[in-house]
């Protein structure tokens, strides 16, 4: 039952001066926190939470959900601008935004990634205030065995990631399951595949793996172009004076429109991934490109489109709001920043539990209001970030290659302060460089370690719970049977239009070849 | 003027004298003034929300600023191996849980060893408490020996590794069969556990606080503390020392480069004990949910040795 006294106190409480002004800092800090590789949602919020010890409650929501929304968008700024994603979430919008930034379209890509991410996370929002206890009973039904099937239901979709190659994409999988494995058995805790490295035992983490993949490996391919072009440095000053001086296109409202069908993805693909435990906004930034690619094979999405951006970067802000269902709903929380401002509100006097709704209205009819408008304020502040940075993606090449590696080297570092990151983004980007010299997708690799690890630690759960019993571990409740079928399913159509894809290719290459004699 | 000159000379000299002869005062002197309190895992976790809050009075009770420092990585071996390479001056600072612990207990290779700190304090100990779902034969401890009995390592207990140690030593002793289920983290079991997926759970007492009555009953506090009797709705539960058994506790512990001189780990435990009683440091700790126990660095050295032993003892459980 909605309680409108709480609403009416939370609106008087939210709508202030005061709170609007530590929102929209939160939103400056969180877009530059975000752009800044190695520096996620989580270490932003971690580093600004001492400051609301002294603030009242309000207050201290605006500044630090304002931190989360920022930085989640943030991390695509530097995705598009440099291949260097700012957060692990923005890694998938590497594929098309720093294409589309070659291309001299760089200001229209960070456009798409802005409007794309306040559209999903403002529908998001939504979601969550409308049906936040009713999600988050369904995300409870999410056990051990339904969580490995949501986890093959995603691996099925790595043929569509798989370009032309199946094969060179399965191969990509493997490489990332292996990598998935290295640390410590998420059962036993025992050490596995450190190779004597004690420093691995921890396994690899995200963040050194994207830069490195994404960002090293780009670099490494670029210098040697750059080697064999051997540009001179007279060149590269010209082309700074023309990248602050010459402007580039923009994005209208129709082009924005135009992908409606990847923001709707990402809006379904994020707000469900968001509010199961665990899962996280790169899972959903992942998912919804690889479920619009799937969707619509004519728009070609991974080679440079909007709407390869738009479904990236609607589905990880569409997972902002929900990630915070179970923890007002059961004091769970869904991530690293979710758990950060479940602190905070401890900190606050309303120690998140299943009693939130009934013992604080007013605290959590705020973080709602909150959430919304914070959506308006990233808009307006995004909006001059995307300006700037869309100028800075446009320097040539001699000055942004030494940048972009400079970057890497520090996103990495500043992720934990630890120097064996660094080491492990340079591997990976070599690993990177070499796939790309063998034309190995790259996608495969990334959602296949990301996937892998909860793949296995649900699944060894399911089969610890039941004693080691397969069926009863897999096909226990209704809903693993559904996801099972679902996975079927999806293989089954995967497989017939990777089939009908190369039967048209074939065809048209005949046809030019006839249209040729 | 002879005699002015000779009580200046006996006044300078006895000040000279004082200054070398009280260790306490002389100690502590941090280059810059400033103290770094290293924390071996990134922000924002329960060791890092310690360490922010403990750095906030500083000034009123170390008399110096202190900063911060993550230095995550390798369940925490890297903060505390890069401690090892730092001076033994007392300026940096080592506060953790028991994770690093166990972790360097598991590890063969591990390049450090657990007994390489000097402990100067405890802030506070984890307690494992079970909970299970009422209504159900195993939500009382007598039910709960009743059942396990007669369904050997049917009852799954899903908590963290830390927490599932603790439920593994006590069942151990009880000789009861029991079906561990290790989560990353404390907030995934309690889903799994809300969502019927698992019998029992093994939370903290901050955890326990917002789930009982309402979601769930206390079995056991497998720990050799008792609750605060703050925790009214948590009171009753028994204890593994009132049982008659060992308990093990997960503190949160605080220590220095093992080469410290004595002198200068007695000023920090000290003033760690001043940082503890500040009000606005209680009232801080009280709102993340967390209780204050401190242990002096003599006490806390003691029980950490014991934590070793125990922990040697019940990580081949988990296996």
């Amino acid at each position: 039952m909605i309680n409108v006294d709480a609403i009416l106190d939370a609106f008087s409480l939210v709508l202030t001066f005061r709170v609007m002004y530590w929102l929209a800092i939160g939103i400056t800090i969180g877009v530059g926190v975000g752009a800044i590789p190695g520096l996620s949602a989580s270490t932003g919020i971690a580093l600004l939470l001492p400051l609301t010890f002294a603030m009242d409650t309000a207050s201290s929501l605006g500044l630090l959900i304002g931190v989360y929304k920022g930085a989640v968008y943030g991390g695509s700024i530097s995705a598009i601008s440099f291949a260097t994603p700012g957060t692990p979430e923005a890694a998938a919008t590497v594929y098309d935004g720093y294409k589309m930034m070659q291309r001299g379209k760089g200001k229209k890509a960070i456009l798409m990634a802005l409007y794309a991410s306040v559209t999903g996370d403002t529908l998001s929002d939504v979601i969550t205030i409308v049906v936040a206890p009713l999600l988050a009973i369904v995300a409870l039904k999410f056990g051990p065995s339904e969580r490995f099937w949501l986890m093959v239901l995603a691996v099925t979709l790595l043929g569509a990631l798989s370009g032309r190659h199946l094969a060179k994409g399965m191969l990509s999988a493997a490489l990332g399951l292996f990598i998935g494995t290295i640390g410590s058995d998420p059962i036993g805790a025992v050490s596995r595949n450190t190779f004597g490295l004690w420093w691995l035992e921890e396994g690899i983490h995200l963040i050194p793996v994207v830069i490195g993949i994404f960002a090293m490996s780009r670099m490494l391919e670029e210098c040697v172009d750059l080697l064999k072009e051997n540009k001179t440095v007279q060149s590269a000053k010209s082309a700074i004076m023309s990248a602050f001086t010459t402007g580039s296109e923009g994005l209208s409202f129709r082009e924005y429109l135009s992908c409606w069908k990847e923001m709707a993805i990402g809006l379904g693909v994020g707000s469900f991934v968001g509010m199961l435990p665990g899962l996280g906004s790169t899972v959903g930034a992942f998912l919804s490109f690889s479920v619009a690619k799937q969707a619509s094979p004519h728009k070609k999405i991974g080679t440079g489109v909007l709407e390869g951006v738009a479904a990236a970067e609607s589905g990880n802000n569409a997972t902002v709001g929900p990630t915070l269902i179970p923890l007002l709903a059961f004091g769970i929380p869904g991530s690293s920043g979710a758990a950060l401002i479940g602190g905070a509100l401890m900190l606050h006097g309303a120690t998140p539990s299943p009693m939130m709704f009934e013992l604080y209205p007013t605290v959590v009819y705020s973080l709602f209001i909150i959430l919304f408008i914070g959506n308006f304020f990233n808009l307006a502040i995004g909006r001059f970030f995307a300006l700037f940075y869309a100028r800075l993606g446009q320097l040539p090449r001699n000055l942004l290659i030494p940048l972009i590696v400079m970057m890497a080297v520090i996103g990495s570092y500043s992720f934990q302060g630890n120097p064996y990151d660094v080491v492990v983004m340079l591997v990976f980007g070599f690993i990177g460089f070499g796939m790309r010299l063998f034309g190995i997708p790259d996608a495969p690799l990334v959602i296949t370690f990301l996937i892998g690890p909860m793949l296995e630690a649900s699944l060894r759960k399911a089969l610890l719970i039941n004693r080691g019993d397969w069926f009863e571990a897999l096909f226990k409740s209704p809903l693993a049977v559904v996801l099972f079928v679902a996975a079927i399913v999806l293989t089954y159509i995967s497989i017939r239009l990777q089939v009908h894809e190369r039967i048209l290719s074939v065809s048209e290459e005949e046809d030019a070849e006839q249209s040729g004699l | 003027m002879k005699i002015r000159f000779k009580v200046l000379s006996l006044l300078i000299f006895a000040t000279i004298m004082l200054s070398v002869a009280s260790p306490g005062e002389a100690a502590m002197k941090c280059p810059g003034n400033v103290i770094s309190w290293v924390v071996p895992f990134g922000p924002g976790g329960g060791t890092d929300r310690w360490a922010r809050i403990l750095s906030s009075v500083s000034f009123d009770t170390f008399g110096m600023a202190m900063r911060v420092r993550n230095r995550p990585g390798a369940s925490g071996v890297v903060g505390w191996k890069w401690l090892l390479n730092q001076k033994a001056d007392g300026c940096i600072i080592l506060q953790a849980s028991s994770t690093p612990t166990i972790a360097i207990l598991k590890e063969k290779n591990s390049p450090v060893k657990a007994s390489q700190i000097k402990i100067v304090g405890y802030l506070s100990s984890f307690r494992s408490i079970l909970l299970g779902r009422s209504g159900k034969p195993w939500s009382t401890l007598s039910g709960l020996k009743g059942y396990a009995k007669k369904n050997p390592g049917k009852l799954t207990i899903g908590g963290s590794q830390s927490l599932a140690l603790g439920q593994a030593f006590f069942f151990d002793q009880l000789g009861l069969k029991m079906n561990l289920i290790p989560y990353s983290s404390t907030g995934k079991a309690t889903a799994d556990f809300l969502g019927k997926h698992i019998n029992t759970i093994a939370v903290t007492a901050s955890t326990a606080k917002g789930l009982v009555p309402g979601k769930a009953v206390g079995i056991v506090n497998t720990s050799a503390m008792p609750l605060s009797k703050k925790l009214k709705n948590l009171k009753g539960i028994p204890t593994a020392k009132q049982i008659g058994l060992n308990g093990i506790s997960f503190p949160r512990w605080v220590g220095v480069h093992p080469d410290t001189p004595d002198a200068i780990a007695d000023e920090i435990s000290d003033n760690i004990g001043k940082t503890l009683k500040h009000k606005a440091v209680k009232k801080l700790i009280k709102k993340i949910g967390e209780d204050i126990i401190h242990l002096p660095r003599a006490k806390a050295q003691k029980q950490y040795n014991k934590l070793i032993v125990d922990l040697e003892g019940a990580i081949p459980l988990l296996k």
